[in-house]
């Protein structure tokens, strides 16, 4: 058993910052992109949002698009940092020696 | 927080599928509507040049033109549309789109070095030439479907070709429905997958 970051240590906070993770550095997601790839619900996704937003995790921002409001979500350089540990640390509880900058997740196809 | 061997392994694998399926909708997202579209111009072309070789350069014309035009088109779209906004991913799309237009414009001039050529040499050509762009993409771009695509159909090409040997005029008939549909396909296949 090991300390590990619970603010990322959830369900679904996780797949959100691994969704953000996954993509280019300097990219920012559509709150609905995200809604919709991990399926999740508007009021599920929003509260996640804030609670790593609070966190300084990741920056969400809003702008108007065609008239339509829009939500874009990227992760900050904290975030990363943080994402990168909360990793690393899951793979020193399995035992797992190869450092995380070694094997990313899902660097294979 | 406390975490267990077993906690740490399911949070792992969830990072893992996220990150896979993310990736993949990034990397295919385009890839599948532009496969089907020129899956569709080689089927009706190579068709076409093997049941009316008459109208075929015609036909081939107006193929690519609409290949192309339905290209960038759908290029335009996902930009005007897209859901992950990215400056890198943005220089990406434009370096892949100058790649293709210079592919193209060097596979000219190596059709002018070259002639006289056959029909049947020239459809090898641009077919294995366009391959081996796809297989340079997957290499370079993480993108092993494309590069088991381009080998694949590399090596139906190549078999019909080696084939036509002794069972000549039918390599167009081949390449129509062997290295078209593979493009088509793959391209529905993506779309279904990634969409």
């Amino acid at each position: 058993m090991s300390d590990i970051n619970d603010i990322i240590h959830q369900p679904i906070r996780l797949k959100v910052m691994a969704a953000l993770f996954a993509m280019e550095s300097d990219a920012e997601a559509d709150f609905t992109f995200l809604r919709d790839h991990l399926k999740l619900t508007d009021g599920n996704l929003g509260a996640h949002l804030e609670k790593l937003e609070s966190a300084g995790y990741l920056s969400v921002r809003k702008v108007f698009i065609r008239r339509k409001p829009k939500t874009f979500v990227r992760l900050s350089r904290a975030g990363r940092r943080a994402f990168e540990d909360y990793v690393e640390a899951l793979r020193l509880i399995i035992g797992d020696t190869h450092g995380f900058g070694e094997e990313q997740p899902g660097s294979g196809k | 927080m406390e975490v267990t061997q077993r906690q740490a392994k399911e949070a792992l694998q969830d990072v893992d599928a996220v990150s896979r399926s993310i990736k993949g909708k990034m990397a295919y997202g385009i890839a599948g509507p532009i496969l089907v579209l020129w899956g569709t111009v080689w089927v009706v072309c190579f068709l076409l040049t093997q049941f009316a070789p008459q109208i075929s350069a015609w036909g081939w014309l107006v193929g690519n033109s609409l290949g192309i035009a339905g290209s960038l088109y759908l290029g335009r779209l996902r930009a005007r549309t897209r859901t992950v906004r990215s400056d890198s991913a943005k220089r990406m799309g434009w370096r892949l789109f100058w790649f293709w237009f210079l592919l193209f414009i060097y596979a000219d001039v190596w059709l002018a070095i070259l002639w006289p050529w056959r029909g049947e040499q020239l459809g090898m050509f641009l077919v294995t030439l366009v391959m081996f762009a796809y297989v340079v993409m997957g290499l370079w771009l993480e993108m092993g479907f494309m590069l088991w695509l381009g080998l694949t159909v590399t090596a139906l090409a190549g078999a019909g070709y080696v084939l036509s040997f002794w069972v000549p005029g039918y390599l167009n008939l081949w390449l129509g429905l062997a290295g078209g549909s593979a493009l088509l396909a793959s391209g529905l296949y993506l779309m279904r997958r990634w969409r």
